[in-house]
């Protein structure tokens, strides 16, 4: 890991986070985030609105994934 | 903050110029701030998407998996001695066998898959159509990973690997969805500039 490291080349190589698998489910933020604000920046009609806005927006998105997540995980258990 | 400097730019314009440069539209029709804010939140999450899955998650269709244009080869039927109806897709591997797609002289090449069937090279890579609403900075990038995917000299392999599972999917994925994003960005000025006083 260490040598593969070392051999990283920013935006050449893929992001060396394969060992780390607790990081997988926080790639789902920075897309929340950014749907949030552009989202918000098309409905808004005063800009100054957006940051309130597209902050309860990206909170309502990670809370629906947790909860659909969560749900799922529960039917999977049921079945099993 | 209100947006209070506005311009009456044509509307094919304001079109163009936010294919061109996310959030560009909103900038022709004097809505700056909006232009910026959605502008940096595309190009960051496509930026994203390629730091999470390196370069080579940029792969346009007709191009194959070393960087060369896929060729077109139609088939020598030897039992009927003519040219088939079959053709085959060829991969190259280098600039050489780009040029010369097969091995065998009776073979006809029938030019690069791209042209002779873009649909079907389209249908194989459809998160492309995603990809291609970010504009030019697409195409910048494909112009990159199709040059980092040629094979390095003496080795055969490429000279950057494309990445695999997870690292592509979520980097396709958010390299996709920023070009999404750009068309909705895209929509919303088009209709803006539409709504302006002349």
């Amino acid at each position: 890991m260490f040598a593969m490291t070392l051999a990283y080349t920013i935006f050449f190589d893929p992001l060396p986070i394969w060992a780390r698998p607790w990081i997988w489910p926080l790639l789902l933020l920075p897309l929340c985030l950014a749907v949030a604000v552009v989202y918000k920046c098309v409905r808004c009609r005063d800009m100054s609105s957006v940051p309130r806005e597209a902050t309860g927006l990206f909170i309502t998105i990670v809370l629906g994934m947790i909860v659909t997540a969560a749900a799922l995980a529960g039917l999977a258990a049921l079945m099993d | 903050m209100p947006e209070t400097r506005r311009s009456a730019a044509p509307l094919p314009v304001v079109i163009v110029c936010a294919w061109l440069i996310p959030g560009g539209g909103y900038f022709l029709i004097g809505e700056r701030t909006r232009a910026i804010t959605s502008g940096v939140a595309i190009v960051a999450l496509f930026l994203a998407g390629i730091l999470v899955g390196g370069i080579r998650i940029m792969d346009p269709p007709g191009w194959g998996q070393y960087g060369y244009m896929t060729q077109l080869v139609q088939r020598f039927d030897r039992r009927h001695q003519q040219l088939a109806d079959d053709y085959s897709r060829i991969e190259p591997s280098s600039a050489d066998e780009s040029r010369e797609p097969s091995d065998d002289d009776r073979d006809q090449p029938a030019g690069p898959a791209l042209l002779r069937q873009p649909i079907a090279e389209l249908g194989d890579k459809p998160w492309y159509v995603g990809q291609i609403l970010c504009g030019p900075l697409t195409l910048l990038a494909s112009a990159v990973s199709v040059s980092a995917a040629h094979p390095a000299p003496g080795s055969g392999l490429e000279t950057w690997p494309s990445s695999h599972s997870r690292s592509w999917e979520i980097g396709a994925l958010y390299t996709a969805v920023a070009g999404m994003l750009n068309l909705l960005v895209i929509i919303d000025s088009a209709h803006r500039a539409g709504q302006l006083p002349k």
